[in-house]
Formats: C-alpha cells, structure tokens, sequence
C-alpha cells in the first residue's frame, strides 16, 4: 500500500490542531467550545468575556497537551509497529506532533503561559495500552488510536466551519485541512481493514440452533408428551366405551 | 333391571366426558408447546447501560497509576459455570468478526482494549451453539442477570474482575458499533448471538450483549 497520501494527510491532521490554536488565540472573547484534538484531550470550555483570561490558558493547554499525545502516539507507532503504514505513519506523527508542541509552547510564551510537555491520562492510558502489546496486535490498536486522532481533528474543524465566530481565512484553512483528513481517512482505513481492526459490521455466534430452544426446552418437551399421552388415552378410552 | 341401565348409563357419561377432558387438556399441552417451538423467548434488556464518556466529562476514572491491561486468555462466568479459554480474533475481510469455531473458546477481539485496563471496551464473543459442537459456553449470556460476577485472567496469571450491569439483545444490523469502542471508561463485554435461528441460513436474528463494569 502507498504510504504517500498517508504522510500528506497527516499534516491536515497537525493543521487542524494548529488551526484550533490560532482560531482560539484570535476570539478568546467569542471562541466557541471545542472538542478535544486528540482522544482524550479534555475539551477547551466555552470562553465567556468573565473568565477569557482563564479559558485561553485552558484551550492553550488542550492543544500543547493534544500535540505532545500526537508525538508520543507517533514515535511508539515508529518503534513498535510492525506494518509499513504504521512505522510511516508514526514517524510522521511524531516529526510533525514535537514540531507543533514547540510551536504552541512558543504561542503560549508569548501570552505568558507555560504549557506541561506530558499527555493527557486519558493519552497515557492509551499509551500504557499500546505498549502492553506487540506485533500485530500493536499494529491493530495503533491503528485504532490513530483513527481517533483523525476522528476528533475533523470535528474539529467541522465545528469551526460551524461557527459564526470563525474569520474566513480560519475556515478556508478548515476546508483545506478536512480534504486532506479525507485523504488520510481512505488511506488510514485501508490499513486498518488490512490488518483486520476495522468495526466489526457484524457478529455470527450461531449455527446449530439448539440454542433457540434454550431455557424451553424442557418445558417444551414436558408439553408436548404430556399432549401426546393424553390424547392417545382418550382415543384408547372412546375405542374402549 | 332399569337401575342396572342407569348406572351403566351413567358410567359411559362420566367416562365420555373425562374423555373429552383428557382430550382437551392432551390438545392444549401440544398447541402450547408448539406454540413455545415457534416462538423465541421475548428480547432480554435488563439493567441500566454503563455512561457514555462526553468531551466534558473526564474519561479516565482509574488512576493513572495503575497497571496497564493484561492479554485475557480465560473467561469465567461463575454464576454459570463457565470456564473458558480466550483467543485473540479479528474482523474478517467479509467485515464480521472471526468467531472461534469451538463453542468452547472464545475470542478476544485484539483491537479491542486489554483486560484491566484504563480506557476503553474489551470485547470478547463466542458462538451460542454450533451444528457440529452443540451448545456454546456463550449460551449462558442470555441468563446473566445485573451483578453476575466475571472474571478474566491474563497470561501472567493477573485476574480482573468485572460485575455485570447490563444484559441487551439487538437484532444483528443494529448492534450499536459502540460496544466496540475503544475510548470512554474500561468496561467488558460479552457478544453472543441470540433470538430466532433461521435454519436455512444456519444463522441467529439476534446479538446478545452482556455489559460488565470492572469492580475491586
């Protein structure tokens, strides 16, 4: 499989948490809620002109925290997997993730906040599962938890094609952004199909039916020779009358 | 003479109309039970669905302190008397989940969250019955009752035990793809197949899906 459009997209990807950063800095009166960037990340809070000094740092924090979960999804899909599409795509993470968290610890200096460099709980148990794995079960879950990733950076610029606070040039950069998710959503599906991850459409547990009958069975049973032998013995009575 | 024609008269009465008794009773029995064979039980839904995790509400519950999930390789199912070994699976290209062939193993969905772990859904499924194996360790799901107890251990002996709060059955095209998920808090469940058995495709209606909750 080419693992081309699956680097390409990844920037959409880093471009969408860059873009929550920039839309969030720009209205901190007006920004609206936004959804976490990576799993996990806790989502920025609606920022009410009361308490905007509180909520920047607070959306500033989600972002620095979603892109150091991103470098560390990355890197550990660079060492442990075992599929190309997932050592490609883990080091493009994790390049792209550690590049961002920079950016965002530089931004947030700026407004004199100063950003942890960890991930999330909620990231670090993902991590904790990930690492309890190995080989193609590694691949698999990675697979999923980039998934994730990819799920939560397109709502994200969805909900900023959805506000009416969003300048314009915020959402062309959205628009820009999704089509490159697109991208990476056909590529990241077809890897996660591959290596026998997707959803499952459905589960066939059943073939011999015995079960149907179940917790009847015998209550069944019991009805129906107790039925027999009792029209049997009124036949054998009428006979003998 | 007359008195000896009236009780034998009487005698074929009463002996006609136990006859008729005995008949009715004999074609209510097999009209009832017939009834039964053609009719599966009503669908299950007891207990109430463990929260959906929300981007306001912290996902994680356990500390992050605690140990990473372990790889389940055995199920137990107290209540029901079941032990069985687990197996990693996937989903098939055909897009169903592979099911073990044995109705005695079960799989463990190896997408899907480690055993006792801080996130996340653990799936394990396993048949009901099979054509060539009779009835499933699996059949017991449709009994499982809101604080049944489940246990499953990993392959370093590690044991995490789970309590059951949910029990529901879903008609197979609308099983939620929520049981698969792997974010929100750590929960089991179980994936069996219930309801009718169409004999021509050899398959069940039905999915039934016990929720569990991890406890201690």
């Amino acid at each position: 499989m080419s693992t081309r459009p699956i680097r390409q997209a990844v920037a959409g990807t880093i471009a969408c948490l860059a873009l929550l950063g920039a839309v969030s800095c720009a209205n901190p009166q007006t920004a609206p809620p936004l959804p976490p960037a990576v799993p996990g990340a806790p989502a920025a809070p609606p920022a009410a002109p009361a308490d905007a000094g509180d909520a920047q740092p607070a959306v500033l924090g989600a972002a620095g925290q979603g892109a150091a979960g991103l470098a560390a999804l990355g890197a550990l899909g660079a060492s442990n997997g075992v599929g190309a599409p997932v050592r490609d795509l883990g080091s493009q993470l994790a390049e792209d993730g550690k590049a961002l968290a920079e950016q965002m610890n530089e931004v947030a200096a700026a407004q004199g906040v100063t950003l942890g460099d960890q991930p999330s709980s909620e990231q670090q148990a993902m991590l904790a599962d990930l690492q309890s794995r190995s080989g193609e079960q590694f691949d698999q879950a990675w697979l999923r938890a980039a998934g994730e990733a990819l799920q939560q950076a397109r709502d994200a610029a969805n909900a900023v094609l959805a506000s009416p606070d969003a300048t314009e040039e915020a959402k062309a950069a959205a628009r820009a952004a999704l089509a490159k998710l697109d991208a990476l959503g056909a590529s990241l599906r077809q890897a996660t199909a591959s290596a026998g991850a997707s959803t499952p459409a459905q589960v066939d547990a059943g073939t011999g039916g015995q079960a149907a009958l179940g917790d009847q069975a015998l209550t069944v049973i019991a009805l129906l020779t107790a039925g027999a032998f009792l029209l049997g013995g009124a036949l054998w009575r009428r006979r003998s009358i | 003479m007359a008195a000896a024609f009236d009780l034998a008269r009487a005698t074929v009465s009463v002996s006609r109309n136990a006859g008729r008794w005995q008949a009715g009773t004999g074609a209510a029995c097999l009209a009832f039970g017939l009834a039964l064979l053609g009719n599966p039980p009503a669908p299950v839904e007891l207990g109430a669905l463990p929260a959906p995790s929300t981007p306001s509400r912290p996902v994680v519950t356990v500390s992050a302190a605690s140990p990473a999930g372990t790889i389940p390789t055995q199920l137990e199912l107290p209540a029901g008397g079941v032990s069985a070994p687990v197996v990693p699976v996937a989903t098939g290209a055909d897009g169903a989940l592979v099911v073990p062939d044995a109705p005695s193993t079960v799989g463990w969905w190896s997408p899907s969250s480690l055993a006792g772990g801080r996130r996340g859904t653990t799936v394990i499924a396993g048949h009901v019955d099979s054509a060539a194996e009779g009835m499933g360790v699996l059949s017991v799901l449709r009994r499982a009752r809101p604080g049944d107890e489940v246990v499953l251990r990993g392959a370093e002996g590690r044991e995490v035990r789970y309590a059951v709060v949910a029990v529901r059955q879903y008609t197979k095209a609308e099983l939620p793809p929520e049981v698969f998920s792997s974010t929100g808090p750590p929960q089991l469940v179980l994936i069996t197949c219930g309801g009718r058995f169409d004999k021509a495709a050899r398959h069940y209606t039905d999915n039934v899906v016990v929720h569990a909750v991890p406890v201690g």
